[in-house]
């Protein structure tokens, strides 16, 4: 039922497309084997349960791998920009592209940040770096994000 | 951004990300990789189920057993008694099936529910079996057995069934075993009393209504309470089995009771 949503999940995390498919088949073993503390809480408990399974195989895989964490330089406190309207003229596989394109650190930032829409603190307990780290990561990987989209429109 | 970039997600199918995804063989990995249930047999449950057979085969077996004691009272012997060396009978323990009749006098007794039967019950019952009644004498040429059932009542709900016999031999006197009284929580009543032609099994049985006598009529001659002159009942073959039928009378005289 949820499996193509969250084949897409781990797609966004994991670059390489079998190794997307291994973690996503791992997620759905510890779903099953964890099912027993299960508790339902109301429509839609169920997928928030399996996305969460889902996001913490792929960064586990991710950490496996051992993530490089680089020392944030400059991060300005607002970033104006007109992402949304280039964003808004591409297709969803030339997002996940784009995304795969980046960095493993700074899209599983982009990813929990955006996708996820967790907060700089919960995302620097996740990856076990301070808030100002994941602040930097998310800017960085923005920065790289708009020169590519620039690129694109180009 | 966020939002943009959520729905466009969102929006998105897995064919458009990655055509070549094939769910089927996924899940067909998955199902041969999740670890199989071991078939653990219920061993608690077996035991529980075991136990309970058994404890119901027990209960089974003991009403069933009372409905036999119950229902068979004074056929079945529990313990032999020897009145003539003066050894008291044995509470009943076990059952048997076979009546001994070589013993001149014996005790039978089957009980309601043997698990209620108390110690001082039982020393109630060993002392009233001391008494005994008027000497019978046996003028027949057949020796006679007479057994006399009482049934004996307590307070606390249990019933005993108890058949004392004696045997008389031609021409001998003998008294006979009765029990007179069950005590201060325990009454005795007067069942039925059985007399067998020993050689040839013949029996005149004496119930609460049997005709001509009754058994309470004939205990009560036994016991010395009433001058008796009754006739017990008839005997349809002397013990040869030959001659016949014969009355069995018995009356006072000279202080005992004589068969005839």
């Amino acid at each position: 039922m949820y499996t193509d949503d969250m084949m897409i999940l781990c797609l966004r995390y994991i670059v390489n497309e079998q190794e997307a498919l291994e973690t996503l088949m791992d997620a759905w073993l510890s779903f099953f084997g964890k099912i027993d503390s299960f508790v339902w809480r109301g429509e839609g408990s169920t997928k928030a349960w399996l996305k969460k399974i889902v996001t913490n195989q792929c960064l586990m895989r991710l950490r496996k791998k051992r993530l490089p964490v680089i020392t944030p330089d400059y991060m300005p406190e607002h970033v104006q920009s007109n992402e949304d309207d280039i964003i808004g003229h591409l297709a969803a596989k030339e997002i996940l592209e784009l995304l795969r394109q980046l960095p493993d650190m700074h899209r599983t930032v982009f990813n929990l940040c955006i996708f996820e829409e967790m907060p700089h603190h919960e995302v620097a307990a996740l990856l076990e770096m301070t808030e100002s780290t994941s602040r930097s990561y998310l800017f960085r990987a923005r920065e790289i994000l708009k020169k590519q989209l620039l690129n694109t429109r180009i | 951004m966020k939002k943009t970039l959520n729905s466009r997600m969102e929006e998105a199918g897995i064919r458009e990300l990655m055509p070549e995804f094939d769910k089927d063989a996924m899940w067909h990995q998955i199902s041969s990789r999740m670890p199989q249930k071991k078939r653990i047999t219920p061993w608690p449950r077996l035991a529980a189920a075991c136990i309970l057979l058994v404890t119901g085969g027990i209960s089974v077996w003991l009403l069933v057993s009372d409905n036999i004691d119950s229902s068979l009272s004074g056929r079945v012997a529990t313990k032999q008694d020897n009145w003539r060396t003066g050894v008291l009978p044995e509470w009943p323990k076990e059952r048997k099936n076979i009546i001994h009749t070589s013993e001149k006098d014996k005790v039978i007794v089957t009980t309601g529910d043997k698990r209620q039967q108390s110690t001082n019950e039982r020393n109630k019952y060993i002392a009233s079996l001391q008494r005994s009644g008027e000497f019978v004498c046996n003028s027949t040429p057949c020796p006679l057995e007479i057994c006399i059932t009482q049934i004996m009542k307590c307070a606390d709900g249990t019933a005993s069934a108890i058949t004392s016999c004696s045997t008389v031999d031609p021409d001998q006197a003998r008294q006979m075993r009765f029990n007179n009284n069950g005590g201060s929580d325990c009454s005795v009543t007067i069942d039925e009393i059985r007399i067998k032609r020993v050689n040839t099994g013949e029996t005149i049985v004496l119930t609460g209504d049997s005709e001509p006598s009754t058994a309470r009529e004939l205990f009560d001659c036994l016991t010395g309470n009433a001058d008796c002159n009754l006739l017990a009942g008839v005997f349809n073959n002397n013990c040869d089995n030959e001659h016949g039928p014969l009355e069995l009378k018995i009356e006072k005289e000279g202080g005992s009771l004589i068969l005839e």
